[in-house]
């Protein structure tokens, strides 16, 4: 792996990330956090993954951050009000980091090796979706129909 | 594998989505003329269907065949499965019936249509030994039930409840999701039982442990274990009665199933001990530690509670913390001892909230307080809520209390040497604080007047009107539990046999 | 047909319980008759078990594990459970026909007799169960219906009360109970009280184990068996009607937890560490009541703290190892406490309910037979020689002679005490001069009540002597009769006997006050204070907790219900999530570095 363009992506990644949490502006959050997503399709390419790394920028920074941003844009009445800054979330995070730091040091190596030079097309996705993941394939779509069904009944306005 | 083959062994679940969609479209056709409230004649058709789609779903289950696998474990039918597909479908039913005596809520429909998704979550979950899709039922279930718990639109506190119950659970399943991952790096599988062996093939890196770890909490976080139960009390407090006794019934079974199959399949070499002498790394001394931790803080926080409701869900972690005890000592009669454990607890549970269902609708509430007197107003009640508590406090000759003598037995003899003595006598401690709040409640039930006096014509209603149907199922479910406490071998027997 | 006798016996009072719930609940003198016929029956199986020797009848399997465990529905049928059977059945037969007396005009008749039939299976369950799962289930049982009896009164606060304490304080003791079962089992891998015996060879090879498990066992006897220190409930206990008194907390169920350990001699004489603390505790026991019980002007509460007291020369029999010793007093103090209690209901009947000794006096006249057969009681209990109490008292007290000097002369001491308060109480009630109202008008009870009374004083009379006794129990064989024990006994009596009747001849109140005694050393204030603090530091904490976590909650400003986004940003910013966000976070910091770093 181009170990320059891994560290380039790492840290435009981690900041756009850091900076989601942080940004006092909702707007600006959003659209650091839709960054943030790129970045991770950019390792997903960088791994040889184009198909996933499509699907990541098709759905996540093209569907998803653009639902956010308009939320965002649509419901907020300009109340800003400032809030503290959480430093026990921060606490835990780092407590987190550290522990997963310390375990990932102590790992040597990943059990399986992955095969090198295999490149997976889109057709050979497709097969499988329809053969041996037909089962969970239906499952997700059924998920997704019960959380449309769900945020469709909350969000309902009650004519009283 | 043909498509043909999969539908014959999924048709369990089709047919109950298939009932979701018939449900909400009786609801969408129907339900949406007058504002408000649903006509009753409608949600009395939605609850019908529904009730009879689970039925004949449960049916289905009973003709498949004894023993199936799809997709390496993806979808799995065994005796095992099949038995708590059952019992799932069963209690789904009773929630069905027993949300029909709950105040009429908007969308009655679409409520309905929920219970059952949710009810194909867990399905999903009981009837899959691969990591992939024993996800996709916890996210199925979980978006179910958050919808549910913040169903009741006009109170704050469910909208509330919702809130909380999903946002925490959303940062659950994203620490399993990252645990799964973590698994399938180091297996380069994600089916529990080709996980089991490779495990057992390599010395353990801590990275590992950090992925079994954030696999659990998910688990943990759906059985309400100390310190994931921040959700419960809100939950169970917020939400629709119905819903609250789903939570804590339906839901629970699975996640026992589910997280007793992915620790003792798919973890089983990296078990450890937990032995009061002899502590080994691994999994075990993990859920000793959250098991006493959620018998102590949930029968201690209970003592103090007012609400009843708020009660249930602190002894529910409580009970949580003993049903672990069965997964702690491992092995087939562990395991039994906590599906046993469970499903008698579920039963319980939807009856005691079935009678929390009743009093809120007579009395706008479910405080202490508007138990007062239950007794002079509905004997009926008054005793099936009497049989529910004592069986919860483990008394014989309820249900309960043959439960708990089997977990006990089972721990106490899984650890060598009677390592897991301490483990024993913190739960029976707890049990024996449990009483003590369980007795709160009966003495208020019978032997408090009722203070503010509810006026005739409304005991009239409570008395009269009051469904027929929930009041049976009330008492079926009464006999239930003293059945099971009288007669457990039908069940245990049922249990070990279908482990195979 | 002989091996279905002791099945009859079981489940007649069972079945009465559901004949008078289901069907005669309206029909209240039909219910009480249902429920002694019930009760008779089940007397006349015992006779018939008793006489014709019947032994152990086939058990059914009722749960079956089999690797893990099984248990037996079985009952068990030698000279012990025999002769208890016997006693339970016969002595509750008495106090049922009492009760048809006494309840006649009580409004929840039925409710009453309904109790008591639940009582007498559940008794006759522990008495012949062959398990420990069974004994447990019907030990839990008696308590159950010992709290509906209890609290059969319940609009009166006290009983209510009365009936709650007795519950819990019983279900501490089977706690331990409970966990003795359980570590029982898993050193030995049974259940059944014969496979038990027989392989108590894997116990005796960890003698701190066996300690353990059998003083965890005795535990339940303690809770039970109203022993130190969980003895509290049983003064209170006598807020229930009258029979349930001589029945329950006298004759029967105070003693399941003395016959439980005998039942289960082979495991607690097998760990002399136990059998130590448990002859102490009732030592202890034994010494406190009396004391206690000298200070007492409430009748029923008197015979409440010499129940306590002779349980405790019961269980200290169990510990200094001798079973035959402490079935000896059981039976002779169940004839001899019935019998009293009931003479105490006969009075508290005819003078309406009125309990204080102080307010009686002067009733030997007015109830001779109440008055003659309640003298028989007290000469009984306090070991007058030849009657039935001074040959089962002179059994444990020779034993103690020969193992314990200490024990002996505190069970001396309370031989003393013993006589000093029953005394106080026979002069006080039913000599002098009427002190109230009610005691001058006082007649002497109906037939059904006194009947009852001449029935059992036959066996306090004379159910002492070898003869007679020798025919219901083995009786403890002295290996040398000692002539020291029956002299100390006869002179503790005599200064008992003479200092109260100096004391309290011709007074009409208390001339002692000693507020150590009446306050009953001020364990009830102890116990109190403890689940008081316990609960207001429970009850601090959760507040705390609720104004960190939820109280913040309150979602401020927020009408109506309204959902949208909204509300969801407003609540996002409320101090409460991030609390419940930072302890979900805690959690799992704690648990991956409990294991990663374990």
């Amino acid at each position: 792996m181009n170990s320059a363009a891994f560290f380039f992506i790492a840290v435009l990644t981690l900041s756009a990330a850091v900076a989601a949490a942080c940004l006092r502006q909702l707007v600006h959050a959003a659209l650091s956090f839709a960054v943030a997503l790129v970045g991770v399709a950019a390792f997903y390419f960088l791994l040889g993954a184009e198909f996933v790394g499509l699907v990541q920028v098709f759905v996540y920074v093209g569907a998803v951050a653009v639902l956010i941003v308009f939320t965002i844009l649509l419901t907020r009445h300009g109340t800003d009000e400032n809030r503290g800054f959480n430093w026990s979330g921060v606490v835990i995070a780092l407590a987190v980091l550290a522990a997963l730091l310390w375990a990932i040091m102590r790992t040597p190596a990943l059990y399986v090796a992955a095969q090198p030079g295999v490149t997976v097309t889109v057709r050979q996705i497709g097969e499988a979706l329809m053969s041996d993941y037909v089962w969970p394939l239906q499952c997700v779509g059924l998920l997704l129909t019960a959380a449309l069904i769900g945020a469709l009944v909350l969000v309902l306005e009650e004519k009283r | 594998m043909s498509y043909l083959e999969l539908l014959r062994l999924a048709a369990p679940e089709a047919i109950v989505v298939l009932t979701a969609f018939v449900v909400l479209t009786i609801g969408l056709v129907t339900g949406r003329r007058e504002a408000g409230d649903t006509p009753a004649a409608t949600a009395g058709l939605g609850a019908l269907v529904a009730a009879l789609g689970l039925a004949i779903a449960a049916a289905t289950i009973v003709r498949l065949p004894g023993h199936a696998t799809l997709f390496h474990g993806m979808l799995v039918v065994s005796p095992l499965n099949s038995l708590f597909q059952v019992i799932v479908l069963v209690l789904a039913f009773f929630t069905v019936i027993l949300a029909r005596g709950e105040r009429l809520l908007p969308n009655k429909g679409e409520y309905l249509a929920m219970i059952l998704l949710a009810t194909v979550g867990l399905m999903l979950l009981i009837g899959s030994e691969e990591l992939l899709m024993i996800f996709i039922g916890l996210e199925l279930t979980g978006l179910s039930l958050y919808v549910m718990t913040a169903f009741d639109k006009a109170s704050q506190t469910s909208a509330e409840a919702g809130l909380k119950y999903f946002l925490f659970g959303s940062m659950a399943s994203a620490f399993t999701l990252f645990g799964l991952s973590l698994i399938y790096g180091f297996t380069g599988t994600t089916s529990l039982a080709a996980i089991g062996p490779r495990l057992a093939e390599q010395a353990l890196p801590p990275l590992l442990f950090v992925g079994i770890v954030m696999t659990l909490i998910g688990f943990l976080f759906k059985i309400a274990a100390a310190p994931f139960h921040l959700w419960a009390p809100d939950a169970y407090q917020g939400a629709p009665v119905s819903t609250a006794g789903f939570i804590a019934s339906g839901s629970k079974v699975a996640s026992f199933i589910v997280l007793g199959k992915i620790l003792l399949i798919g973890f089983g070499p990296v078990s450890g001990s937990a032995d009061w002498h002899g502590l080994i790394a691994g999994w075990t001394p993990i859920l000793a530690v959250l098991s006493a931790l959620s018998i102590l803080i949930g029968n201690l926080v209970a003592l103090v509670q007012k609400n009843v409701r708020r009660l249930l869900a602190y002894s529910a972690v409580a009970h949580g913390g003993y049903t672990l005890l069965g997964l702690i000592a491992g092995g087939r009669a562990g395991f039994s001892a906590t599906l046993f454990y469970t499903t008698i607890y579920a039963v319980t549970l939807v009856g005691a909230f079935g009678v929390v269902g009743f009093v809120r609708r007579e009395n706008g509430g479910d405080d202490l307080a508007d138990f007062a007197g239950l007794r002079a107003r509905s004997p009926l009640l008054a005793g099936c809520m009497a049989i529910f508590l004592l069986s919860l406090a483990g008394l014989p000759p309820l249900a309960g209390f043959f439960g708990k003598f089997y977990l006990f037995s089972t721990a106490l003899r899984a650890g060598a040497n009677h390592g897991l003595l301490w483990l024993v006598a913190l739960a029976l401690f707890g049990s024996l604080i449990s009483l003590y709040y369980y007795l709160i409640v009966l003495k208020v039930i019978f032997l408090d007047e009722n203070a503010q006096a509810t006026p005739a014509v409304a005991r009239y209603d409570f008395e009269m009107r009051a469904d027929y149907l929930p009041k049976m199922t009330l008492l079926v479910l009464a006999g239930a539990v003293l059945l099971l406490g009288i007669i457990p071998g039908t069940l245990v027997a049922r249990i070990l046999a279908s482990f195979g | 047909m002989t091996s279905l006798l002791p099945w009859i016996a079981l489940l007649l009072p069972l079945a009465s319980m559901f004949v008078i719930l289901l069907a005669t609940r309206s029909l209240r003198t039909l219910s009480a008759f249902i429920s002694v016929a019930a009760v008779l029956g089940s007397f006349v199986c015992s006779c018939l078990i008793f006489f014709q020797q019947t032994s152990a009848a086939a058990a059914i399997c009722w749960i079956d594990l089999a690797p893990l465990f099984s248990v037996p529905l079985g009952l068990t049928l030698d000279p012990l459970s025999r002769s208890m059977l016997f006693m339970v059945t016969g002595v509750g037969a008495v106090i049922h026909i009492y009760s048809l007396g006494y309840m006649s005009a009580d409004a929840g008749k039925s409710r009453y007799f309904a109790g008591l039939s639940l009582f007498m299976f559940a008794m006759l369950g522990i008495v012949l169960a062959n398990n420990f799962v069974m004994m447990f289930i019907f030990w839990e049982l008696v308590g159950v219906s010992s709290y509906l009896l209890i609290g059969h009164w319940f609009e009166r606060p006290a009983a209510a009360e009365a009936a709650k304490k007795a519950f819990i304080t019983n279900r501490i003791g089977d706690f331990g109970f409970m966990l003795g079962i359980l570590m029982v089992w898993t050193g030995t891998g049974s259940l059944v009280f014969t496979e038990i015996a027989a392989g108590m060879a894997k116990l005796t090879a960890h003698p701190s184990y066996l300690t353990a498990a059998a003083l965890l066992v005795f535990c339940g006897a303690v809770g039970k068996s109203a022993q130190f220190p969980l003895h509290v409930w049983l003064p209170d206990a006598m807020e229930g009607p009258t029979p349930v008194s001589a029945l329950i907390h006298a004759a029967t169920m105070v003693a399941a937890g003395v016959y439980m350990l005998v039942r289960v001699g082979f495991l607690i004489d097998a760990s002399s560490g136990a059998l130590h603390v448990i002859a102490w505790i009732g030592t202890i026991t034994a010494v406190l009541a009396a004391l206690m019980a000298t200070q007492q002007n409430d009748i029923k509460r008197i015979l409440a703290y010499s129940t306590l007291s002779q349980l405790g020369y019961m269980v200290m029999a169990v510990g200094l190892a001798s079973g035959q010793a402490a079935m000896f007093h059981l039976f002779t103090h169940a004839a001899f406490k019935a019998l009293l209690f009931l003479g105490a209901g006969s009075i508290i009947y005819m003078l309406h309910h009125e309990q204080d000794i102080w307010r009686m006096g002067g009733l030997a006249k007015r109830l001779p037979i109440t008055f003659l057969t309640f003298l028989v009681g007290t000469l009984a209990l306090i070991g007058f020689p030849g009657f039935s109490g001074f040959f089962s008292k002179d059994a444990i007290l020779a034993l103690a002679y020969e193992r314990s000097l200490p024990i002996f002369a505190f069970a001396a001491f309370t031989a003393l005490l013993t006589a000093f308060y029953m005394t106080r109480l026979v002069v006080v009630a039913f000599f002098g001069d009427a002190r109230s109202p009610h005691a001058a008008r006082g007649a002497e009870s109906p037939i059904v009540m006194t009947l009852p009374l001449i029935l059992l004083s036959v066996p306090a009379a004379i159910g002492g002597f070898g003869f007679f006794a020798r025919n219901f129990l083995s009786l403890p064989n002295e290996t040398k009769p000692v002539v020291a024990v029956p002299v100390i006994a006869l002179l503790a009596l005599l200064i008992g006997v003479v200092s109260a009747l100096l004391l309290y001849r011709n007074r009409t109140t208390e001339p002692v006050e000693i507020e150590l005694f009446r306050n009953r050393f001020y364990f009830d204030e102890l116990y109190t204070a403890l689940i008081k603090s316990t609960q207001g530091l429970l009850a601090a904490i959760a507040a705390f907790i609720d104004r960190w976590i939820l109280d913040g909650a309150i979602v401020r400003g927020l009408s109506g219900g309204t959902w949208g986004s909204g509300f969801l940003l407003r609540l996002l910013q409320v101090g409460n999530l991030q609390a419940y966000g930072f302890l979900f976070g805690l959690g799992i910091i704690g648990l991956i570095y409990f294991t990663v770093f374990h």
